[in-house]
């Protein structure tokens, strides 16, 4: 039962700091899970947006319903999912009832409010890359060998990277996150750390 | 009760077929209000102005809300479980896969590659974001020391934003009175 409440707790905190949306939750997701509390190594933290993002569903519900099923089994995955879909949904039937008292006025603070936000937002967002990419660059120089790995990763990056200016995949990030996957897969041999 | 369960069923096939995450879902959802023909422009821009000035996910926010401007509190409730129930269900039959194959090194090269591409996704997104929300210098002022203080600092991400947000939100409205004075 403890680790139920624990995780309605983290995802009720990752959910209200999901402001801007998705990929925004990134470092919060991080910080609750892998910094404040040893539930998810960097490696598993990674996994686990790499699912969120390849599969529908917004990332932090993803997030949610594998962590808890991950730590918490199926009931894990369902109260961690409510926590984080229901706290917001509670600041929104607060607001709505603000704005049933005085419409117009709320509304033009919460839209002038909300944009004024997206430069901080815009801060996690490089907070959020960092700590996806930091894993990916190599840090010490052993031997060409112990580096291929990484260095074929690197390459992936560029190469992803160049697909993603194309049309096709502008509208749909996913597919690049999947085809990388497969590459992934396909290379498996090569990625093995010697 | 007809009218819970249509709106039950648009919302699930919203959340399961909607590929790309939240702005996507947004697009989605406005798309289908508009169909629907029940509600005016001006109601569907609040709605959005709602759902994506508070936290949280944005699909889930926005059927919320248009649940509820459709059919009351069951209606938002009904709508909300719609959007939730494909992704719940399949993030739990992979996750049961996956728990079960965690050494696996072709599932651990699976997701390596797709880090890959999820830091191209991310680094995207952020570039994007950087060039639409920070034009001035409030903007980039809130965007440093939100970055900052958490990557150089390590502090609690709910105190970066606000931090940010602050910074953000008073350069606006001295901006607002700056202007104000010299009119």
């Amino acid at each position: 039962m403890n680790i139920i409440l624990t995780l309605m707790a983290v995802f009720a905190k990752v959910a209200l700091g999901a402001f801007g949306g998705g990929l925004a939750t990134i470092p919060f997701i991080h910080y609750e899970l892998v910094v404040a509390r040893p539930w998810l190594t960097e490696t598993m933290f990674r996994d686990t947006i790499a699912l969120a993002q390849m599969t529908p569903g917004p990332i932090a519900l993803n997030s949610a319903t594998f962590v808890g099923y991950r730590l918490g089994g199926f009931w894990g995955s369902l109260w961690a999912t409510v926590a984080l879909v229901g706290t917001p949904i509670l600041v929104i039937s607060f607001l709505l009832w603000l704005m049933s008292l005085a419409s117009k006025k709320m509304r033009s603070r919460i839209d002038r409010f909300q944009k004024a936000l997206r430069p901080a937002v815009a801060g996690m967002l490089v907070v959020a890359f960092w700590t996806l990419a930091k894993p990916l660059i190599p840090s010490r120089f052993e031997s060409f060998r112990a580096l291929a790995p990484e260095l074929l990763l690197l390459a992936l990056v560029g190469v992803c990277f160049v697909f993603s200016r194309l049309k096709l995949f502008r509208s749909y990030p996913q597919l690049i996150i999947l085809l990388a996957a497969v590459v992934g897969l396909c290379c498996t041999p090569l990625l093995q750390v010697p | 009760m007809q009218r819970l369960w249509s709106l039950f069923v648009r919302f699930f096939r919203i959340g399961a077929f909607t590929i790309g995450g939240g702005i996507v879902m947004l697009g989605v959802i406005e798309a289908e209000m508009r169909a629907l023909g029940e509600l005016s422009d001006e109601e569907i821009a609040d709605m959005i102005v709602l759902a994506t000035a508070v936290p949280g996910p944005i699909a889930t926010n926005l059927s919320f809300v248009a649940g509820r401007v459709l059919a009351g509190w069951p209606g938002a409730l009904v709508s909300v479980i719609g959007t939730s129930l494909a992704p719940f269900l399949t993030i739990l039959f992979l996750s049961s896969i996956i728990l079960r194959h965690l050494g696996n090194p072709w599932l651990g090269s699976f997701f390596l590659g797709a880090s890959a591409g999820v830091v191209v996704v991310v680094g995207n997104s952020l570039w994007k974001m950087i060039r639409t929300a920070v034009d001035g210098f409030p903007q980039a002022a809130a965007f440093v020391t939100t970055a900052v203080l958490m990557l150089g600092f390590g502090v609690h991400p709910f105190i970066a934003l606000g931090a940010g947000a602050l910074i953000s939100i008073a350069g606006e409205s001295l901006r607002g009175s700056g202007e104000g004075e010299s009119a």
